[in-house]
């Protein structure tokens, strides 16, 4: 929806300017007419009113100092403080701008009010809507100079193109560009890593954890199989020792019996291993008196009432109570008292477990207490004793087969060193498949060679990458749409300049038909052709032009402030820019002196169908008093150092461009 | 407060230009218009910018000079 | 919190840890022989150990919570607080126990029985001259062990 900003008026007290109060709008109407123009002898205060416009309606003089506040004093005058107000109509919306300024302070205060919201709120408020519009740079296109003109063609300034990109919110672009900079910024500082080499690492080590486990499952897999084709020559080899040993029949007939009975021994020595492992695990058996102790922990425990049945929550329930349970009214310091003592008891779940762990006491530890550790020194005997039986059937074996090597038999020791090789071999092959099989440490080294270790360590650098490909990737679109978005920001700005440019050039056409400039370009300020600088009149030509278009492109309505119009245009050029001010937008303001009424005002009567209002404003002095003595008081405002006379007549009879 | 047509334009030509889907301009639009409205802190746009990072493809974006 | 075995002794362990199917089994160990020598060790530091898990395993479920009591027990004892001082043995119980913990201890309760097996390990290594070769030398030695600390203590 396009915007509809009017000034409806305005008015001074106790600045430089005279007093004044100035309504454009016809009586009983908040339609303004649609060319209001205000004539001021130079030295009347024009200047002091533009500014005070321009303050009032963007907030500047929020940053003046107190020596510029100062300067709006009225001179030769101990006024304390001087006021201006300006008065919007923004759609249906009645606005109000007051900026008071203290001149003994030297500060400056403003007041804002809306007809949409309630009363008169101190600041510079403008609603969010116009905000965009109401600020100094903004402001400044449309209470518009001879100065601003200059700015404009001036190749140093950006104002062209500022003001381009303020009306089209070009600016948006780069705002949102910025959001997502922001964004990005804001999750990187997070991560640990956020540059390519950050990732090439990650992936590197990642690459080489996974290298390494399926290397170690290569070797976990040849192992294997060597372990069995081990265990299988190992057999053949015993197989073939044995027999050589028990090529002595003698011998041969003893050592199959000892094999058998040694094989029987290592399986009852494996049972009783695996039983007393497992009653190991009881604590009360492996600690002599535990099983006593932990029964006189419960006994203690049971004869203490502990836990009790009262628990935490009945002494936090009674610290709400108003009576205690004796009957006594609580108070803080009972209060306080209580539950200080419920920290003294556990809570009911607390006390489940030790009511739990004091059941497991009586089915663990009950009955003699002395039977569970005897019992378990009598497993260890047993253990003892079937391992002694293995022993000596192994220590038989081994007689037998000295015995039989002492013989000489070469083949049997070949066959003897080679048994005990392949066993060598095995146990290496086991002790390596140990390590590669083993569970895992909690926090492995990176050297490990243990698979489970391994397999840990690539779940988490495969995190890492992903955390930093995570990174990477948000920086990625990141730039892929910031550089959407200041491409789209230099497309918008050239196809809107290349517009501006073309439209332009159709104005100024219009204007300077006898001395025509062209616009070139509009990098930074407006560029024209062929040439560095313009003519005052020229300048203002085509910076009337600029504006034009820019307005009418923008769909925005907004007042137009001029001053001195047409002062430095040739008469010739007058005619076409009074012609051209309708077109500026709904509202044109000017503050004009005398000398420019020539070949303009009557040019802009007819352009704007005779629906232009003329005030004259002058200081009230006394040499001025004759020029207002016989105005009809129906178009005469008179304040305290000002007077202001409506109507066309006085307006193009009144010939002093400078006071009196 | 509506934005120039000239910009929409602007925005659809570089997502294009950009090997990006359609939808990355439309919601660009949806953010430049919520900051149009004066609505520019991080809680109110954030969810703008994550759908818009969303919609954007790294596969098929190619480094333009 | 997780019950901890040190790397060391983890070490020690290492010909017959393939006996036993978790390695709670060893810290069990270090455990008993902490709580026989009543010889807690609170100096062993965070990357000398490897966290096992936080609950007692599925052969040590049936025990988990007699393990406690042993720990209340052993810790009242060493602390000089007799078993009808109320009021201490309540203080000490709250501190240790936590009935949402998946092996009812508090995070100081768990911090504490690793403690004893730590100090444990010092125990083993002194008693043994060599780490365990052989389950069966263990087993025995290892009971040996037990009872003569519990008469030292």
């Amino acid at each position: 929806m396009s915007l509809k900003l009017t000034l409806l008026g305005w008015s001074a007290s106790g600045l430089r300017c005279p007093d004044h109060q100035v309504h454009l709008c016809p009586e009983n109407s908040t339609t303004p007419y649609p060319v209001t123009l205000v004539q001021m002898p130079n030295g009347t205060g024009k200047t002091t009113t533009l500014n005070m416009l321009r303050a009032t309606l963007s907030g500047a003089a929020r940053e003046w100092n107190s020596q510029k506040i100062r300067e709006f004093q009225r001179s030769g005058d101990s006024t304390r403080s001087g006021q201006f107000v300006v008065r919007l109509g923004m759609d249906d919306n009645l606005l109000t701008f007051e900026l008071n300024l203290d001149f003994i302070q030297g500060k400056v205060a403003y007041r804002t009010s809306s007809s949409h919201s309630y009363g008169i709120r101190d600041g510079f408020l403008p609603p969010r809507d116009i905000k965009k519009f109401l600020n100094p740079e903004f402001v400044n296109l449309f209470v518009f100079d001879g100065e601003l003109a200059n700015t404009l063609l001036n190749p140093k300034q950006t104002r062209a193109r500022d003001a381009i990109d303020s009306l089209f919110q070009l600016s948006l672009l780069e705002k949102a560009a910025h959001h997502f900079q922001e964004n990005w910024e804001r999750h990187a500082q997070n991560s640990s890593s956020k540059s390519s080499q950050g990732l090439t690492r990650r992936r590197n080590n990642l690459n080489r954890l996974k290298t390494k486990r399926d290397k170690i499952k290569r070797e976990r897999d040849a192992l294997q199989i060597q372990q069995s084709q081990l265990k299988l020559g190992i057999q053949d080899a015993e197989r073939d020792y044995d027999q050589a040993l028990g090529k002595d029949q003698n011998i041969g007939t003893r050592l199959k019996t000892i094999k058998v009975q040694l094989d029987q021994a290592e399986k009852v020595v494996e049972r009783e291993v695996e039983k007393t492992t497992e009653k190991m695990r009881d604590p009360q058996r492996i600690i002599p008196g535990l099983a006593a102790s932990l029964i006189n922990l419960k006994a203690n425990l049971d004869r203490l009432k502990l836990p009790t049945s009262t628990s935490k929550e009945f002494f936090e329930e009674l610290a709400e109570a108003q009576e205690c349970v004796c009957g006594r009214q609580m108070d803080d310091v009972t209060r306080q008292a209580v539950r200080d003592r419920a920290m003294q008891y556990l809570g009911e779940d607390e006390v489940g477990v030790l009511n739990r762990i004091k059941s497991d006491i009586a089915d663990y530890c009950g009955g003699n207490p002395e039977q569970y550790h005897q019992d378990f020194q009598e497993q260890v005997q047993g253990l003892q004793k079937v391992i002694r039986t293995r022993d000596e059937f192994k220590t038989e074996l081994r007689s037998l087969e000295e015995e039989r090597l002492k013989q000489g038999d070469s083949e049997l020791e070949a066959k003897k060193q080679h048994l005990d090789q392949l066993r060598e071999q095995l146990d290496q092959c086991n002790q390596r498949l140990e390590e590669i099989e083993r569970s895992p440490h909690s926090k492995p080294s990176e050297d490990t060679d243990c698979l489970k270790e391994l397999e840990f360590l690539i779940t988490k650098a495969e995190d890492d990458v992903a955390e930093v490909t995570h990174t990477l990737t948000l920086k990625r679109k990141t730039e892929i749409v910031r550089r959407i978005l200041n491409q789209a920001h230099q497309h918008a700005r050239e196809e809107l300049r290349k517009i501006i440019i073309e439209e332009t050039n159709q104005r100024i056409t219009q204007l300077l038909s006898r001395d025509p400039v062209r616009l070139e370009d509009i990098p930074d300020s407006l560029k024209l052709q062929g040439r560095a600088g313009a003519s005052v009149g020229q300048t203002l030509s085509v910076s009337y032009a600029f504006l034009a278009t820019l307005f009418n492109r923008s769909n925005h309505q907004l007042p137009f402030i001029v001053d001195s119009p047409a002062g430095a245009l040739d008469l010739n050029v007058r005619p076409e820019v009074a012609r051209l001010v309708p077109q500026l937008g709904n509202q044109f303001v000017a503050f004009t002196i005398s000398s420019e009424r020539q070949s303009f005002v009557d040019s802009l009567h007819q352009a704007a169908q005779e629906n232009v209002q003329y005030l004259t404003l002058f200081r009230k002095t006394s040499r001025m008093d004759a020029l207002w003595q016989n105005v009809d008081s129906n178009q005469l405002t008179e304040t305290v150092d000002g007077v202001m006379v409506t109507g066309k007549e006085f307006f193009e009879r009144f010939d002093l461009d400078e006071e009196l | 407060m509506a934005i120039d047509v000239k910009v929409d334009e602007a925005v659809f030509a570089a997502v294009v230009h950009h090997n990006q889907p359609d939808k990355v301009a439309k919601r660009i639009m949806k953010l430049l218009e919520e900051l149009s409205d004066g609505r520019s802190k991080t809680d109110d746009i954030g969810s703008f910018i994550e759908t818009i990072l969303d919609a954007i493809e790294t596969d098929n974006y190619e480094e333009l000079e | 919190m997780d019950f901890q075995l040190r790397k060391d002794a983890r070490r020690w362990f290492k010909d017959i840890s393939h006996h036993y199917p978790t390695l709670f089994d060893l810290y069990y160990f270090c455990l008993m022989a902490g709580f026989a020598a009543g010889r807690p060790n609170t100096e062993i530091k965070a990357d000398h150990v490897d966290d096992l898990i936080g609950y007692f395993p599925r052969e040590f479920q049936s025990r988990g919570r007699l393990l406690v009591g042993v720990l209340i027990q052993v810790h009242l004892s060493r602390l000089g607080i007799d078993l009808d001082e109320r009021d201490d043995v309540y203080r000490q119980v709250a501190k240790l126990v936590d009935p949402n913990s998946p092996s009812y201890l508090s995070n100081e309760g768990v911090r504490l029985m690793n403690q004893y097996a730590h100090g444990g390990f010092d125990v083993l290594c002194e008693y043994f001259s060599d780490r365990p070769r052989s389950i069966e030398t263990f087993l025995r030695k290892y009971s040996r062990c037990i009872s003569d600390l519990n008469k030292r203590n």
